[in-house]
């Protein structure tokens, strides 16, 4: 669960350019502000290397925790994007029901 | 003076068409209650601007309490060592039961929230989300469907109407 920087950078970049940018953070994001698609893509990285609380869930996926940023990093080895991020309404809940 | 109060709230015993039918046991396996629990949080912390009332046919704070009921029970399921939920036994079969009496209004929240979240999750995120196929959510909306038509008692026999 733990990843080295090597595969947090990969998995960042696949999720950042795959489906959850245009779903999550195009536009206007969650967040509130807009974000590109680079900033969207170190947000996630820096959320798989420093989380604040990281866990293991069902079906093989991990779930990561940004608490300073509100922001929550799901990953899916499964997912041909690896994953999806988002900014989860009523901030750690949204972490914490993720089973 | 030209004005008109208006009854904003339907009283919980109004007869709502097509709402009929008593409360109903159902017995969902470990699985459903798990993907259920899942599409609950999905609603109520992921997909922004959802309309309950209309959508979902409860308001959003109805929801969050028959969701707090599938939270409770998800909390005390088994965790295993790393902290993942022990759903399934080793040939992937569900291993545990959540009971309740549902009304069909609930019955019928599930079912819509359901929905909603397969069609706005769809393929790219319901998996990763969720941890179930959209093919299981399928599966899950065919048993709530047949559970609302339980009044109608469509699978027992019945006589031909054809003459």
């Amino acid at each position: 669960m733990s990843l080295n920087e090597e595969e947090a950078k990969k998995i960042a970049r696949a999720i950042a350019f795959g489906h959850a940018y245009e779903k999550h953070a195009a536009n206007v994001s969650e967040a509130g502000e807009l974000i590109t698609q680079s900033s969207f893509e170190s947000l996630i990285l820096e959320t798989l290397l420093n989380p604040e609380k990281v866990r293991k869930i069902e079906a093989g996926r991990s779930k990561y925790w940004n608490a300073q940023e509100g922001f929550l990093v799901i990953v899916n080895p499964l997912d041909p994007d690896l994953g999806t991020a988002y900014w989860p309404i009523g901030g750690i809940d949204g972490y914490k029901v993720i089973r | 003076m030209g004005t008109r109060s208006f009854v904003n709230s339907v009283p919980a015993t109004a007869h709502l068409p097509g709402l009929e039918g008593q409360a109903l046991k159902l017995a969902l396996p470990g699985t459903h209650a798990l993907l259920l629990h899942q599409v609950m949080s999905v609603l109520l912390h992921v997909v922004r601007g959802v309309r309950f009332e209309a959508q979902i046919g409860v308001s959003s704070v109805a929801l969050e309490a028959l969701f707090r009921e599938f939270d409770a029970w998800v909390n005390a399921c088994e965790y295993d060592s790393q902290g993942v939920i022990v759903i399934r036994d080793a040939h992937g079969d569900p291993i545990s039961k959540f009971e309740k009496e549902f009304e069909p209004i609930e019955i019928r929240a599930l079912r819509n929230s359901l929905e909603v979240a397969l069609l706005d999750l769809g393929q790219n995120e319901f998996f990763t989300i969720t941890g179930f196929s959209l093919g299981e959510g399928k599966q899950l909306l065919d048993v709530l469907n047949a559970a609302l038509l339980a009044p109608l008692h469509l699978d027992e026999p019945t006589d031909s109407v054809a003459h």
